[in-house]
């Protein structure tokens, strides 16, 4: 469905959400926009290019205590926590779908993220500008058909905002001042990145190009890129003991395959020894591997690899090269 | 089974790093039932003589009779431990590998009592021994030294990331230096230390050292990028590191415009 809502009565719902203590919203704090947990709606940041830092940390932590165990017993660390997301760009609730089709496939679901995603509400929040590394227009992720509870789209005056599911509905039965619509929301977003589908086939055949060896010259395999981006979810699992060794945790640690000993296997043998093979590997994995494994680009567009870059190396540049 | 029998050396250092290890405080009580600590100067009266099941040293190698003492160590000893950037790579006084030796070696001991047992290069323990496992920092974080410790006790061989300090940067959600037309050495440098210099706004020195897999010209040529003079550069990377011709190698590059 979908319903024209004025600002304030907006206002009024994510005063009503914050007090609640559950909702995590985009504040700015001196140049940067970040995800944060919100006590006063006015710290909300309506008007920004997508956060450098994404909501991945919410879901799946550079650190995380998975369990913790003594002789007897083991205890899970489940998040049974209620969160509410507002003003989630549409490419970053794409993110979440990917994550999802990794971490909850059937059979094999991972019960930290997946506890983590059942209890959090997704209301989105519509580009109206894109920034300067963005291009989720050429992968078709600026905009939903799922993924949402409840989707904002910034209509000067008055939001359109669609719902996506029954908690959705629920929410939005709650506003007074709301009307029904068959309007179509504006689509403003222009000046991005392009990458033509043409150009992302043209990985097929360039994996033996010299044109990763040439790119990843000035690459510092520092993992900025796949850090920042909110579909690697690469991870590395620890256990700590405890000093009487009878109890302790095991932790989940971010990894990436920018590092060298992230392929390193028993042995020493180390796969992608070469910086070359390992900046090449974080492309394939984006616009091949995933594609030929679940039909969909792992890249959402969002640039962030790019803007979180030190040596601002551009993968979109890179691609339309090939 | 009998607990490992444990020393803990100093070379030429500020003894931080063992001072760090006494701030363990309640975790030391704990550590301290399971290991046999045999030598400890600063900290216990004990000083046994080898074999150690594990030597953990701190300082670097700036004295001739401290080329031998590494050395007795090293033989006496199953595992070494490297503890803090002195001993992982030289550290702070590795500056004088790049000054004017008697100049420096008046200023710090005066001319009486110059005799030829300073022989003030200072190299880190693996320019002299074979070292094991390093505890990275200045000053380490003594939880890495708990880590390490509790790894070797359940029989695991202790694992270091090698991640450099940007991974870490990210996780703190900071504006990079370099996006800041600032300088850093991240990206060349170990992490472990929960980027807190970058986090604090100040650029990384690397006191964590150098990492394995860098891309010296690609660090170079950022920070000509972002207009850091050569001499900078050299202050940055000499502050903590006196690995054999690791700063050589940069003045080249550099003298080369080679980046
Ligand atoms: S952020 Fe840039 S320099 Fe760092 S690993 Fe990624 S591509 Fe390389
Ligand atoms: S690869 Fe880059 S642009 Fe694509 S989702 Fe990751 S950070 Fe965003
Ligand atoms: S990539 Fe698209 S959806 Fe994401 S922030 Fe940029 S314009 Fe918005
Ligand atoms: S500030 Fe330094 S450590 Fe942080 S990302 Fe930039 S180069 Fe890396
Ligand atoms: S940021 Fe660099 S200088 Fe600072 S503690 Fe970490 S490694 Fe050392």
């Amino acid at each position: 469905m979908k319903y024209t809502v004025s600002k304030n009565e907006v206002k009024n719902f994510l005063d009503k959400l914050s007090a609640s203590g559950n909702l995590i919203a985009p504040v700015r704090e001196n140049s940067l926009v970040k995800f944060k947990k919100i006590a006063n709606p006015d710290e909300i940041e309506f008007d920004y290019i997508n956060s450098k830092y994404s909501i991945k940390k919410y879901f799946l932590l550079d650190k995380e205590v998975l369990f913790e165990y003594d002789k007897d017993s083991i205890k899970e660390n489940i998040e049974e926590k209620q969160r509410i997301f507002f003003g989630i760009r549409p490419c970053d609730v794409h993110s979440l779908l990917v994550m999802d089709k990794l971490l909850l496939e059937e059979g094999m679901e991972d019960i930290y993220y997946k506890n983590k995603r059942k209890n959090s509400l997704i209301f989105a929040l519509k580009c109206s500008k894109s920034g300067e590394n963005c291009f989720c227009r050429s992968l078709g992720t600026d905009d939903l058909k799922e993924g949402y509870d409840l989707l904002f789209y910034d209509e000067g005056n008055y939001y359109i905002v669609k719902t996506g599911s029954e908690k959705g509905d629920n929410f939005i039965s709650k506003l007074e001042e709301k009307q029904e619509t068959e309007d179509e929301p504006s689509d403003p977003l222009e000046n991005q990145k392009k990458l033509s589908q043409d150009q992302i086939e043209k990985l097929r055949e360039s994996f033996n190009s010299d044109i990763w060896k040439k790119e990843s010259a000035i690459c510092f395999s520092c993992a900025g890129c796949t850090t920042t981006c909110p579909t690697c979810g690469c991870f590395d699992v620890k256990d700590d003991p405890d000093l009487d060794f009878e109890s302790g945790k095991r932790i989940r640690l971010d990894a990436s395959c920018q590092l060298k000993n992230y392929t390193g296997v028993a042995g020493g043998h180390v796969f992608r020894d070469e910086r070359s093979k390992r900046f090449k590997h974080r492309i394939y994995h984006k616009f091949k591997y995933f594609v030929d494994q679940y039909g969909s680009e792992m890249c959402i567009g969002c640039g962030r690899c790019i803007t979180n870059c030190p040596a601002n190396i551009d993968m979109v540049k890179i691609l339309n090269k090939l | 089974m009998a607990k490992p029998r444990v020393g803990i050396f100093d070379l030429t250092s500020c003894d931080g790093c063992q001072v760090e290890i006494l701030n363990l405080e309640d975790s030391l009580l704990d550590i301290l039932g399971k290991i046999d600590l045999v030598n400890f100067r600063i900290g216990k009266e004990v000083k046994e003589e080898g074999p150690y099941d594990v030597a953990i040293v701190e300082g670097s190698v700036s004295k001739t009779d401290e080329i031998e003492r590494i050395k007795k160590i090293r033989d006496q000893s199953k595992i070494l431990i490297a503890l803090g950037a002195c001993a992982t790579h030289g550290g702070v006084q590795a500056n004088i590998n790049f000054m004017d030796e008697n100049e420096v070696k008046k200023a710090a001991y005066g001319e009486e009592r110059l005799t030829e047992n300073y022989d003030v290069k200072s190299k880190p323990l693996s320019h002299y021994v074979d070292v094991d496992f390093n505890i990275r920092g200045c000053p380490i974080d003594k939880h890495d030294f708990v880590d390490i410790l509790k790894q070797l006790l359940i029989g695991k061989i202790p694992k270091e990331k090698h991640n450099p300090v940007c991974m870490e940067c990210r996780y703190n959600e900071n504006v990079c230096q370099f996006q800041k037309k600032g300088k850093c050495l991240g990206p060349l440098t170990h992490g472990g230390c929960n980027a807190v210099c970058p986090s604090n706004n100040i650029a990384c020195d690397g006191c964590r050292g150098p990492l394995e897999d860098l891309n010296l010209k690609a660090g170079l040529r950022i920070m000509k990028e972002n207009n850091v003079s050569d001499k900078d550069i050299l202050n940055m990377v000499r502050k903590f590191t006196g690995i054999d011709n690791y700063y050589e190698k940069i003045e080249e590059l550099l003298k080369n415009g080679n980046y």
